[in-house]
């Protein structure tokens, strides 16, 4: 390795400042998740409601695939933002600065 | 043996019944990894940041997305063609060809990896044996990239023509395009965040079509029925041994030998420990103890993931005309097993999930590209470009090389894909390539790493040794010298690989010196202190945060999986 990227690899391993902003990056995700599946359950719910044939229905065996579908990803992303909620993306952070072992 | 045909205008009308709001799904799965791919651009700001993550993600995101890129088109499209044609002993891909190997992966070899802070596997094998050996396997690994990138376009293209209609040649380059618009940008991290988006949206294209497909059989039980009243049924496709639908190999002893050594250990660990895109994910923990659990995190979804992948490709072998013709021995009307999960989504699923069943497809495709293009990228940066064609250079250099090496190797996989179209089940095309480069570089390292006398030369000698070993029984395979199904030649391909790596390493050692204890420390099991609990940060301490138990666990759940479907 040249002595460029040793460099860089150093300033990595301290990882302070690489960690909260990505922790706090990062932990958006939960976020993102909860929003796109929110997103589709929210659209499948109207769709069951309002275009569902009975053809529709027998291809899946009489199950309402589309109302069914709609009401679990309504959960997810609940689930999703309960967990955002309860371990916050800036407080992680903190913890991590806290606790992380830097690299060994 | 294979027929060859060429996939790009196919007599069966593969278009999907698409309405307007099905489209909105796509749309907003879009937009939203491309904001990713944008927003992850701001935290990238040296190389390390673009190729590796920075090393601070945690292990629940590494893990999935450990998993998630290996989930690719292929994995999709691979296993249902294979659900399909030979039915529940394709569970062995999974749960002997993948958990016992990311266990190993997790407990074993995580340490010495993360620990050397090598950057790639290429240059993992340089500290271990010498540049040469870095430089043959960069060369090798890059090219297997390129291929089988090119198989995960070539899917992708097999999915928008079902879809919109378009030929393979207007398909395949838009799709590269949108998975080098979000890696040129935000590099690992952005592949990475959308690896874990695409992992949930994979879910919610195979859980409803599974319980879709399942309804209209008449449950598990009315699925075997069907199976077994159908032309061209064998009671094999409804247990996972001896497998011999799989193999081919008519004697049950040396079928289940066969599953067991050949991919059970050989192509399973070959893959699963040394393929730097899964491994790239590990690397980019934020410590050891994370980038251990990385895999056993990503075990117990692999595990699971087997049965909603599975059953809807035998479910496809019963619901889709083309499919169930396929099986009795007809031709399909011009449809291959390939075809399977596509179809099977026409047949099952209502519009409004359809459309999320495609975004689904469409996530699964990006997935596997992008883990192709980003581990590609780091290979080639560092240990191809920086180590060897153009060293001392800044690391901002390296970043735009980076970033050009994403373009060429997208480009590069089109002309990949094109070759890919040739091959009817995809699966066969990908166990050929793993037994090539996945098994020789599993026997040296496993050589170098249990046995610290094993010299430099015996490195890259073993690796190009084991690939001409892999080649040679592929081509007797294919020339019917050797009657087996081509998987299973695979099978044995890669068992060869193995033991002329190994045979050629032990050789070539007895005439060079090894190197010093001291250049070896880290890098051999023998030379490694084992780590100690007080090691570990006061988070990663507790029970369940330990990789053995957490390893165990999921053994424990394969095990219990196999009693249900022996």
């Amino acid at each position: 390795m040249t002595d460029d990227t040793s460099h860089s690899a150093d300033a990595q391993a301290d990882g302070v400042t690489t960690d909260s902003s990505a922790a706090a990056t990062l932990f958006d995700l939960r976020t993102v998740i909860a929003v796109l599946f929110g997103t589709f359950g929210i659209i499948l719910l109207i769709v069951a409601f309002f275009d569902t044939t009975q053809a529709e229905l027998d291809k899946a065996g009489g199950l309402a695939i589309n109302l069914w579908t709609g009401i679990s990803m309504l959960v997810l992303s609940v689930v999703f933002l309960v967990w955002v909620k309860t371990r916050p993306p800036l407080a992680a952070a903190a913890e991590e600065r806290d606790t992380t072992q830097p690299l060994e | 043996m294979d027929v060859l045909l060429v996939a790009t205008a196919p007599e069966v009308d593969l278009r999907l019944g698409v309405k307007w709001y099905d489209y909105t799904f796509v749309v907003i799965y879009f937009a939203l990894v491309l904001g990713i791919g944008l927003a992850a651009r701001k935290s990238v700001a040296s190389s390390l940041d673009f190729l590796l993550s920075g090393r601070s993600l945690p292990s629940w995101v590494t893990g999935l997305a450990f998993i998630s890129a290996n989930l690719g088109a292929i994995e999709l499209i691979g296993m249902t063609a294979n659900g399909a044609q030979y039915g529940i002993p394709t569970v062995h891909y999974y749960w002997i060809g993948a958990i016992p190997a990311m266990v190993f992966l997790g407990i074993v070899m995580m340490p010495f990896y993360y620990g050397s802070k090598a950057r790639s596997v290429p240059e993992f094998l340089g500290k271990r044996f010498n540049r040469t050996t870095q430089r043959v396997m960069g060369v090798v690994f890059a090219l297997s990239s390129v291929l089988i990138a090119g198989v995960n376009l070539f899917a992708l293209g097999l999915i928008l023509e079902a879809l919109l209609g378009w030929s393979l040649f207007l398909a395949i380059p838009v799709a590269a395009l949108v998975v080098l618009s979000y890696t040129f940008f935000g590099g690992l991290s952005a592949a990475i965040y959308n690896e874990v988006l695409q992992f949930f949206v994979i879910l919610a294209l195979l859980i409803p079509v599974t319980i879709a497909g399942l309804a209209r059989v008449g449950g598990y039980s009315g699925l075997k029925e069907r199976i077994t009243a159908a032309p061209g049924a064998s009671a094999e496709q409804l247990s996972a041994w001896p497998g011999t639908s799989l193999t081919e190999i008519s004697s049950n002893f040396l079928s289940i030998l066969g599953i067991v050594f050949g991919l059970g250990f050989v192509l399973s660990f070959g893959y699963w420990t040394t393929n730097f895109a899964e491994v790239q994910r590990a690397l980019s923990a934020r410590n050891t103890a994370a980038a251990r659990l990385t895999p056993i995190i990503g075990a117990y979804p692999k595990a699971l993931v087997a049965l909603v992948i599975i059953i809807p490709g035998m479910i496809a072998g019963v619901l889709v005309p083309q499919i169930g013709d396929l099986k009795a021995g007809g031709d399909g009307g011009g449809a291959t097993y390939n075809d399977a999960l596509t179809l099977l989504l026409g047949e099952v699923l209502p519009n409004g999930v359809l459309g999320v069943a495609i975004a689904g497809l469409l996530a699964a495709f990006m997935a596997g590209m992008a883990a192709n293009i980003s581990s590609l990228n780091t290979v080639v940066t560092y240990d191809i470009w920086q180590d060897w064609v153009r060293p001392g250079r800044s690391d901002g250099y390296y970043l735009r090389v980076g970033r050009v090496v994403t373009v060429v190797g997208s480009v590069l996989a089109i002309g990949t894909a094109a070759l890919a179209s040739t091959f009817t089940n995809l699966m066969d095309y990908i166990q050929a390539l793993a037994s090539f480069f996945n098994a020789p570089l599993f026997a040296i390292f496993i050589l170098g790493l249990f046995w610290k006398r094993m010299s430099p030369t015996a490195g890259w000698t073993g690796l190009i040794s084991g690939t001409v070993a892999a080649v040679t029984v592929d081509v007797l395979v294919r020339f019917d010298v050797i009657p087996v199904s081509n998987q299973a030649g695979s099978f044995i391909g890669a068992s060869a690989a193995f033991f002329v790596g190994v045979g050629v390493g032990v050789l070539v050692s007895q005439f060079q010196a090894p190197k010093p204890d001291r250049e070896l420390a880290g890098l051999v099991w023998a030379l490694t202190p084992r780590q100690k609990k007080s090691d570990l940060a006061l988070e990663d301490r507790g029970w369940f945060r330990s990789p053995v138990v957490l390893g165990g666990g999921v053994l424990v759940l394969v095990a219990v999986l196999y009693a249900f479907f022996w």
